[in-house]
């Protein structure tokens, strides 16, 4: 995923996982810390239940549809 | 055989627990998208059952995240046309409630961002988020937008140029014509 990185003259963040961080969004930029501030807000918020009650009654389906074959 | 069950491709690619993996980001996508955080939750499970009835198509080993917000994009936009709105929204007004300490980033702070967020379109804050927030390349996040990478990278160039106005943020690393610190205060909030 890096390499096209080197052609873009305005690279952009990544996530901090030790990929080159540069440009205007990058980690001396306020605007991309406070971007990611607002969105690792959101990413550390516990699972709501109900999207993981809706995976396991789709799982469950799906099982009961293969057994049934 | 489903090919995305585990135990039946002997613990390899497991579609539910993959996607569950996912769902952090994507959730946090669909809140930066939508501006009721209620809505985002529901476009989410929107999001999950659309992807779940179409898992055949997907291929293990590649981009799943991106294949979910691509997913995701499609929804809301087709759910903001058929409600017969603007999908390009005009940009909102914004009252600066600036905190006085930006380093640490409080309730404040990012109610501030959150608002600023939406003042800008769909499309300059969509991509911004991809690139800046998301973990997407240019290349990605055209693909997920579905239009060309020089669009993207001149939507998320006026998303990050509006946001420091409206923040009244200096641009450290800035260049070029956006980097014109002296005229942030004076620039207009409202579009």
């Amino acid at each position: 995923m890096a390499k096209n990185k080197d052609a873009q003259m305005d690279a952009t963040v990544m996530s901090g996982r030790g990929r080159r961080e540069t440009g205007a969004l990058g980690p001396n930029a306020e605007i991309g810390r406070r971007l990611r501030a607002f969105y690792r807000s959101v990413e550390v918020e516990p699972i709501p239940e109900r999207f993981l009650d809706l995976l396991e009654k789709l799982d469950e389906a799906e099982k009961k549809a293969m057994d049934g074959k | 055989m489903n090919p995305h069950n585990a135990i039946e491709n002997g613990g390899g690619f497991d579609f539910k627990r993959e996607m569950l993996a996912t769902l952090p980001t994507l959730r946090a996508f669909a809140v930066s998208l939508v501006k009721n955080s209620d809505r985002a939750d529901d476009l989410v499970q929107e999001t999950i059952m659309k992807a779940w009835g179409n898992q055949t198509s997907f291929r293990p080993g590649t981009n799943m995240k991106a294949w979910l917000f691509t997913i995701l994009r499609n929804e809301f936009y087709s759910q903001m046309r058929k409600k017969g709105r603007e999908v390009q929204d005009s940009e909102g007004h914004f009252t600066n409630n600036l905190s006085t300490h930006p380093e640490q980033y409080g309730a404040l702070d990012l109610e501030d961002f959150r608002k600023a967020l939406n003042c800008l379109t769909h499309d300059q804050r969509e991509a911004l988020i991809l690139v800046g927030a998301s973990g997407f390349d240019y290349e990605e996040a055209a693909r997920i937008c579905g239009c060309a990478v020089g669009t993207i990278k001149s939507r998320v160039s006026r998303a990050r140029t509006k946001l420091q106005d409206l923040l009244g943020v200096v641009g450290q690393d800035d260049y070029g014509p956006d980097a014109i610190t002296a005229h942030v205060t004076n620039r207009a909030f409202a579009g």
